[in-house]
């Protein structure tokens, strides 16, 4: 067996937190080696650093595969809510960066101003949910397949869910759509016919949306200068 | 205008990145004083410290050795131009929208020089080159013709004829600019709905056994730049470029 070698990266801790509190934990997981440690204090591991100490276990039972499977473990402390925040934006940015050939600049820099407008640590409550990279990716897909040549007013639901709303008839006339994970969308429809009020709403899967959408006045809502 | 110097309005490149591999670390002044001039330049600076710890598996027992390295991450601030630093690296990237070699090369230059001008004349150990293409192909009835898009193309058997991913890797030599290649290509899941993707990654690097000085450096970029250019192009069939040629 040759030497082994994992690389931890951490982003925010001091050497002697990071070997006190982290590497003692990871090598007696791995049972590797077992450095003295007390009064370890408990971490925030994500879902996906998780992931990678299980992958580090793994390699006690040796096969090729595994050795040249080593995972990076990346370790920091609970980030602080302006890091969180930060982080969601940068997510934001790079994933819109990703499909900036098939968009205006114009509508990127609307969203990407907007985000980070929401995401203002001196505004945020409590209560509130950073935006769902799942939900982006619904709205990009479905933006690229509607293409509205009218940009919608973004919005942020408290679940972290993109919106995006259309008006007509001095604001009476209202399409909002809301951006759920998995290619799901929720919508709202108000028309207002001469102080007759009509409402409609539904959730539904993206492929279905130029249909559910067909009986409304879509094309006025989408048309540049309205 | 040769195929090199085509200019598409939305390229499909989803990351360009030029890496210095210098032969040895720079001193910690020095460093700083790199850090404390590029983060003029950029708006956002991020700080990881990298632990590497060796196992030895036959006494795991043993205190494993370790060795430490600091990683300076600057980014404007839509994300799309950074670099990562480390003592003996530099990496410049810009992800999409990448908007052409000159503006790409400026700023490699620009900070290029920053490095040069606070620490001196280093010994470069690699160069490297990569450019990640990705190419957003519509399906046709559930499936893409992949022969219809890419020249760099496999051959599977009439019972897999339903392709759904995969991969290749090639190596080779580089001679008339005595660089090494390294291309990706893959079909993978498309961020766009009723599309796969084709992905196409160039990675062209030359180690450096002897000193170069700047103007050598960028000219060797240039010629890189151009050989990245004949490869891509070569890769792909004109159905492929009507996709992104084709204005939003």
């Amino acid at each position: 067996m040759s030497d082994k070698s994992i690389t931890l990266y951490s982003a925010n801790l001091s050497t002697r937190e990071f070997e006190k509190n982290v590497l003692s934990r990871a090598f007696d997981t791995t049972g590797l080696a077992v450095r003295a440690g007390s009064g370890v204090e408990k971490l925030a591991f994500s879902s996906q650093t998780a992931q990678i100490m299980e992958e580090i276990i793994a390699l006690r039972p040796q096969t090729s595969s595994a050795e040249n499977a080593l995972a990076d473990l990346i370790v920091q402390r609970k980030p602080s809510l302006e890091e969180a925040l930060f982080d969601a934006c940068a997510a934001v940015k790079i994933e819109m960066s990703r499909v900036s050939m098939h968009f205006s600049k114009e509508m990127i820099d609307q969203l990407t101003s907007r985000i980070d407008q929401f995401h203002d640590p001196e505004d945020w409550e409590e209560s509130e949910k950073a935006i769902q990279i799942q939900s982006l990716k619904t709205f990009i897909r479905w933006f690229y397949q509607a293409k509205p040549p009218k940009l919608p007013s973004f919005g942020m639901s408290n679940s972290g869910f993109l919106t995006a709303s259309w008006m007509l008839n001095g604001n009476k006339d209202q399409l909002v759509l809301v951006f759920l994970p998995r290619d799901k969308i929720k919508w709202f429809v108000t028309l207002d016919d001469s102080g007759q009020k009509e409402y409609a709403s539904g959730e539904t899967p993206l492929k279905r949306m130029d249909s559910v959408l067909a009986p409304y006045p879509v094309d006025q809502w989408f048309a540049k200068g309205q | 205008m040769s195929m090199t110097d085509i200019r598409y309005p939305h390229p499909p490149i989803v990351e360009a990145v030029v890496e210095f591999k210098f032969s040895a670390s720079t001193d910690e002044k020095k460093y700083a004083k790199v850090l404390t001039n590029l983060k003029k330049a950029y708006d956002v600076h991020k700080e990881e410290t990298h632990y590497t710890y060796a196992v030895d598996m036959k006494a795991p027992y043993k205190e494993p050795k370790k060795t430490t390295q600091t990683v300076d991450k600057l980014f404007s601030n839509n994300m799309t131009q950074n670099i990562i630093m480390r003592s003996n690296s530099l990496a410049i990237s810009q992800l999409a929208p990448y908007a052409c070699w000159d503006e790409f090369r400026a700023r490699i230059f620009r900070d290029f020089e920053v490095w040069h001008r606070a620490v001196g004349y280093q010994q470069l150990e690699r160069i490297g080159m990569r450019y990640i293409n990705r190419i957003d192909l519509p399906l046709e009835d559930d499936k893409i013709q992949l022969e219809q898009y890419a020249v760099l193309n496999i051959n599977v058997q009439p019972c897999l004829k339903s392709l759904d991913k995969y991969s290749i890797n090639i190596q080779s030599q580089l001679k008339d600019i005595g660089a090494t290649v390294i291309v990706n290509s893959a079909m993978v899941e498309s961020p766009l709905a009723n599309h796969l993707s084709l992905v196409l990654d160039f990675d062209i690097f030359r180690m450096v056994d002897s000193s170069m000085k700047v103007e050598d450096i960028f000219t060797y970029l240039d010629q890189a730049r151009t050989k990245k250019n004949e490869l891509f192009e070569s890769s792909i069939t004109e159905k492929a470029r009507e996709i992104f040629r084709r204005e939003r």
